[in-house]
């Protein structure tokens, strides 16, 4: 008997150990089509549009889904991003053999790993209504040296970082937002003297690791020590394309965020910081101002003026001005956009769905779940619409077309969004109050930068550490030339000579 | 021969049974996946077929090459040196001090207690752990930049600091493990005979003549296997809470091995190969350690993996 309970047991443990390995083999196929069912398509949504961290009402999404296979015939399965680190979350997935037919990443890095495709013939033959939805600019810099578009654009060239002010605090204070660097420092110390929202409160929250790529204290402020900003710019004297780190005035802006952060202006956990904690401290009504991608706060507004009615932020519309200028520097027409996996069976259905969801009516449902549900149209002609409640039950999984063409081809009096679609429709765009990229359009192939430059990780590690090192001062500033020195002994130079090399065959100069 | 080889596996068939999953497991997870090593040799991405990476090209010892010629080659080298060693002294020193203390309780109820409190920590995931310490350390109502402003000093956030970096990481390394890892010890304390304690008060030992001369002589052959499978997997553990906690101002202190294989191979460029590489590179410095260890406690007389 004993000896048969051992033989039982023993084959149970070989019996799960077949079954772990037999399910991790079964995960890691390709399933994409049935015999003779909808095409499957599987799509990871990083592309920024899901804010919420709770969970949808899985009978809205199962309606989402259900309309999506009825009107275009693909069964179409949205993974939401789990971790804060989305890219790296979709790159173990993609690496891992997962099927992910559709994600949004930056195309450049992709590419060279073989990781995408490109999607010329299917926009040709599907993507009518995405091509005419996007500037050429967005389009120039989705697209390679041989004219190979490798994405549909996420963004254009926009104003994304401009300087947040409580307006009731200046008001407080007696002074008005904040239009040049002098004023906005005489504000920080007002904040941090005056503490009006507590011991708690945060004279300047910033981050330096924020959406789209966006660095808030570099984004928002560095343009008003540089003649450039945060981009790449020509040296004249070399005739050289060299980092924005080794701008003439960069080591003053060092020596400024030195200077707030010491005197305890800045937030000290902004080299840590994710999305989540900004919103909620802006929400939390404890920040005096806000150096962080725009939609940190036009989406938190809603929020925050529930907990505080009479509070209100604002920038200065003019722009923030500093020795050198124009401080805030827009974000680049980006190389980042909505990629389709080498790995897909069906690129030409992936762009035949995305086209389908570029228009109004059906980004609407994508967007804000079921006409009927959360919100109805009010002129439909003009695609105005209203919101009917709070929309806390779909947090726009499938929504696959973000970006401010989509955006704005819609409006409506969602109370939810109201300044996010204020700042989208009438300030996103403004590039009057910021510096734009020098090299904007020009798109350095990663594949050539790393043959060029093999030691290019090193030289992004070193401009990213030390230059938080300086700011909070676990590095002396006396050290800035050394790190200069550092940078060209890291291999510099080298980066320096393939980005002139790519710069200038792409501009013809 | 062969024939007495079958007759004594037929005779201890269910032992053998027994043996068959642990074996599958190490032949699936550990063994099969060192030919994946190949990839260091050669230049390819994650998203490559298997035909496509078997029949790359080879690019010998480039990787290697760029690895040991990288500017930050020795700073990554001398982390994963340095915090292991730190790791060892507490996750090896600590436990058997914490084991010689419970040895001494004589309340076999409020041992059961400290015993259950003192492991607890050690299910609690990384992820949870990460948590916590930040909970605890964030300027904006943690308790620890509390209890310092409280007694005068500067509430700083310990970690962006990398002063107190690699102290708050070992804290937590710590805290989570010590009270796991006391547990051969203790069992090894158990099975020491009490004659000897009685024997030895009788001649008037005080206690600690009795823990130098009898419980560590008595547990010496587990500390010795405990320190060679420590060195063993030394080079493996602690990564995840690393990367869980460390950010850019804090690197120069903190990335170690496999925090740079990870942002090599899964974040910006994506160099699947030279990753490899690295990664290759640390095992072979993992082997050298067991080995190393393994001879000299062969040396020292004391019990070794093979004995």
């Amino acid at each position: 008997m004993k000896k048969l309970l051992s033989l039982i047991l023993a084959a149970m443990m070989l019996g799960s150990c077949m079954a772990g390995c037999a399910q991790n083999d079964s995960d890691s196929g390709n399933g994409s089509e049935g015999e003779d069912g909808p095409i499957k398509l599987v799509v990871y949504n990083n592309s920024g549009v899901i804010t919420s961290t709770e969970a949808s009402d899985p009978e809205i999404i199962q309606q989402v889904h259900d309309w999506l296979l009825e009107e275009t015939g693909y069964d179409v399965t949205i993974i939401t991003p789990t971790a804060e680190d989305d890219a790296t979350e979709l790159n173990l997935k993609l690496s891992g053999g997962d099927q992910i037919d559709l994600f949004w990443g930056d195309w450049t890095t992709y590419a060279k790993s073989g990781a995408i495709i490109p999607v010329n013939e299917y926009l040709d033959s599907k993507g009518a209504d995405i091509v005419a939805a996007w500037p050429q600019e967005a389009w120039d810099a989705m697209t390679d040296t041989d004219g190979q578009i490798y994405g549909i654009p996420r963004s254009t060239p926009v104003s994304g970082n401009p300087l947040w002010v409580r307006t009731d605090w200046c008001e407080q204070f007696g002074m008005e937002v904040p239009s040049t660097i002098e004023e906005y420092e005489a504000y920080l110390a007002k904040v941090a003297q005056e503490k009006p929202a507590g011991e708690g409160t945060i004279p300047l929250l910033a981050d330096i690791n924020g959406k789209h790529n966006s660095k808030g204290l570099h984004n928002t402020f560095l343009g008003a020590f540089t003649e450039y900003g945060y981009t790449n710019w020509l040296d004249t004297e070399t005739n050289e394309i060299k980092p924005a780190e080794l701008q003439p005035g960069f080591k003053d802006f060092l020596e400024t965020m030195n200077r707030w952060y010491e005197a305890g202006y800045i937030y000290p956990e902004f080299a840590n910081l994710d999305v989540t904690t900004i919103r909620d401290l802006i929400k939390s009504g404890i920040v005096g101002s806000a150096a962080v991608w725009y939609s940190n706060l036009t989406l938190s507004m809603y929020d925050f003026q529930k907990n505080f009615p009479d509070a209100g932020y604002d920038y200065c519309r003019e722009g923030l001005t500093g020795p050198a200028g124009l401080a805030e520097t827009a974000a680049a027409a980006s190389t980042t956009g909505a990629l389709i996996s080498a790995r897909c069976q069906h690129p030409e259905a992936v762009v035949d769905l995305l086209n389908f969801l570029y228009d109004p009516d059906n980004y609407m449902i994508s967007w804000y779940g079921p006409e009927g549900t959360y919100w109805k149209w009010t002129d439909q002609e003009n695609h105005v619409y209203e919101t009917i409640g709070e929309i806390s039950g779909y947090h726009f999984e499938y929504c696959l077309t973000i970006g401010l063409p989509m955006e704005i081809s819609v409006s409506g009096n969602n109370p939810q969004q109201a300044r996010h679609q204020q700042y989208l429709s009438q300030e996103h765009t403004n590039l009057e109050r910021v510096k734009t990229h020098f090299d904007d359009g020009v798109v350095y192939d990663q594949a050539r930068v790393y043959e060029g430059c093999p030691t290019a990780d090193d030289i992004d590690r070193m401009l990213a550490e030390e230059t938080v090192k300086f700011i909070i001062g676990s590095r002396d500033l006396s050290e800035f030339d050394q790190f200069i020195e550092q940078l060209y002994d890291a291999g510099m130079q080298d980066w320096i000579d393939v980005h002139t090399q790519i710069y200038f065959e792409q501009t013809n100069g | 021969m062969k024939q007495r080889s079958l007759r004594e596996i037929g005779r201890y068939k269910m032992l053998y049974l027994f043996l068959l999953p642990g074996l599958l497991y190490f032949i699936v997870f550990r063994f099969v996946p060192i030919a994946g090593y190949v990839l260091a040799f050669k230049d390819v991405t994650p998203f490559m077929s298997l035909e496509q990476m078997l029949t790359s090209d080879w690019v010998g010892f480039r990787h290697f090459r760029e690895f040991f010629n990288s500017y930050y080659f020795w700073n990554v080298f001398k982390n994963t040196a340095v915090l292991a060693a730190w790791r060892l002294a507490i996750e090896f020193t600590l436990p058997i001090l914490l084991a010689l203390l419970l040895n001494e309780l004589h309340s076999k109820i409020y041992k059961t207690f400290v015993q259950t409190v003192a492991y607890m920590p050690y299910f609690v995931s990384n992820v949870v752990l990460a948590g916590i310490v930040i909970t605890l350390l964030t300027t904006n109502g943690g308790l620890v930049p509390t209890i310092m402003k409280a007694l005068g000093g500067e509430a700083t956030y310990l970690l962006t600091d990398p002063n107190s970096f690699r102290g708050v990481l070992l804290t937590a390394i710590g805290w989570k493990n010590i009270g796991w890892s006391s547990i051969v010890y203790v069992a090894a304390m158990s099975s020491v005979d009490p004659q000897l304690y009685e024997a030895a008060s009788i001649d008037g030992a005080s206690k600690l003549q009795m823990i130098f001369k009898i419980t560590l002589p008595s547990i010496a052959f587990a500390i010795v296997i405990m320190f060679i499978m420590r060195i063993g997997v030394i080079m493996n553990e602690g990564w995840e809470e690393t990367l869980l906690l460390y950010s850019e101002p804090v690197y120069s202190v903190s990335d170690i091995l496999d925090t740079y294989v990870y942002r090599s191979a899964m974040t910006g460029s994506m160099r699947y190969s030279y990753a490899t590489a690295v990664g290759l590179f640390k095992c072979i410095l993992g082997l050298i350690l067991v080995t190393a260890s393994n001879v000299v406690a062969k040396r020292l007389g004391q019990n070794n993996m093979y004995s």
